[in-house]
């Protein structure tokens, strides 16, 4: 890898009218190239990027943010970046902070991740339960692969070029994150993280809460698990 | 098992594997997922025609009542079919997934080559 990188943000949206511009424009002052992914969005996010002429990836129907992100890998994939960097379209993460996640990268990491808990800022925390949650997680991939990350299901995160390849061939559907580490972490790739500021979401709704938090936390262990367990047969 | 009983489930098991095949014949069914069925309605067929061999089975196996036994094969094999479908639409849903990723890239690469 060059001293200077080429990176391309990746940005996944689904119902984010309200959010997607400023987004973007806030990634556009940063200085990178980027590509928001609309995933069959019922709402004006197509309408607003286009008549803002931003470069948008259009799904035709909606496939969920782990399709979406992949669907991101591919076209950084095609277009020959060096890195790419998952950055939410609601809002919550701040473009100030892939310089960081980025420089991870060169450093030798595959996946850099931006998280909330390495150690403690001021920024949006979550709530309590949440934390409870992210914690167990944690714990979890911790339990099957040996490394220590502290915030797993944090979506702000940097990709270098093995592991652009790797989940372009291998994502999940739904819940992606916390699995996909686990996933990087027994394909034999290394995992860093980067403190991170995350604002609460500027628009839109969370794809996690009230009920369905139950079944998020058992699916995601169940899948760590079977990560953990498959990905040992195609390691290199 | 009387005779009016074993004419019963012979027309029952031919009807369902004519339905079957017929399913097959006008295209709504491939024939890759219309095997399970058709080996389902050949065991059962199997079964009333040599029934003394599905009571000797059963009580080699230990079952006091062959019915129970009867439902218990019956019940594993629409489980093996169930889960089959299942593998099927999981690959469906792959398929699907990679065939829309693969629209939206093409997609912009016309869009970006129309500039």
């Amino acid at each position: 890898m060059g001293s200077k990188p080429r990176v391309l943000v990746i940005i996944p949206a689904y119902n984010e009218e309200e959010s997607i511009v400023a987004t973007v424009e806030s990634v556009v002052a940063a200085g990178y190239d980027y590509i928001v992914v609309n995933d069959g969005s019922r709402d004006a996010t197509l309408a607003e990027c286009r008549s803002h002429g931003i470069n948008v990836l259009n799904l035709p129907q909606n496939l969920g943010i782990g399709g979406a992100v992949q669907a991101g890998h591919k076209y950084a994939l095609e277009r020959e970046y060096d890195v790419d960097v998952q950055v939410d379209g609601d809002g919550q993460h701040d473009p100030a902070y892939i310089a960081d996640l980025v420089k991870l990268i060169q450093n030798g990491a595959d996946l850099a991740i931006g998280s909330r808990f390495v150690q403690k800022t001021d920024g949006f925390q979550s709530t309590f339960m949440r934390r409870v949650g992210i914690t167990w997680l944690s714990f979890w991939i911790h339990l099957f692969t040996g490394e220590c990350v502290t915030d797993p299901t944090s979506g702000f995160r940097a990709c270098g070029r093995e592991t652009i390849e790797f989940f372009c061939s291998y994502y999940p559907t739904d819940y992606p994150e916390p699995e996909s580490i686990a996933m990087v972490l027994k394909r034999g790739l290394s995992v860093r993280e980067a403190p991170v500021k995350m604002r609460e979401r500027q628009g839109g709704r969370s794809s996690i809460g009230g009920l369905s938090t139950v079944y998020y936390m058992v699916k995601v262990s169940l899948a760590i698990w079977v990560a953990c367990w498959t990905s040992a047969t195609r390691a290199k | 098992m009387t005779l009016p009983m074993m004419i019963l489930a012979i027309a029952f098991c031919v009807a369902f594997l004519y339905a079957v095949l017929r399913l097959v014949a006008r295209g709504r069914l491939l024939l890759r997922y219309s095997l399970l069925w058709l080996f389902l309605g050949i065991v059962m067929l199997l079964c009333v025609l040599f029934p003394n061999a599905v009571f000797s089975l059963s009580t080699l196996v230990g079952f006091v009542t062959p019915a129970n036994f009867m439902l218990l094969v019956g019940l594993l094999m629409v489980l093996a079919i169930a889960l089959s479908m299942s593998v099927a639409l999981s690959r469906q849903n792959t398929m699907i997934k990679n065939l829309t990723q693969k629209v939206a890239l093409l997609e912009k690469d016309i869009e970006d080559g129309c500039k």
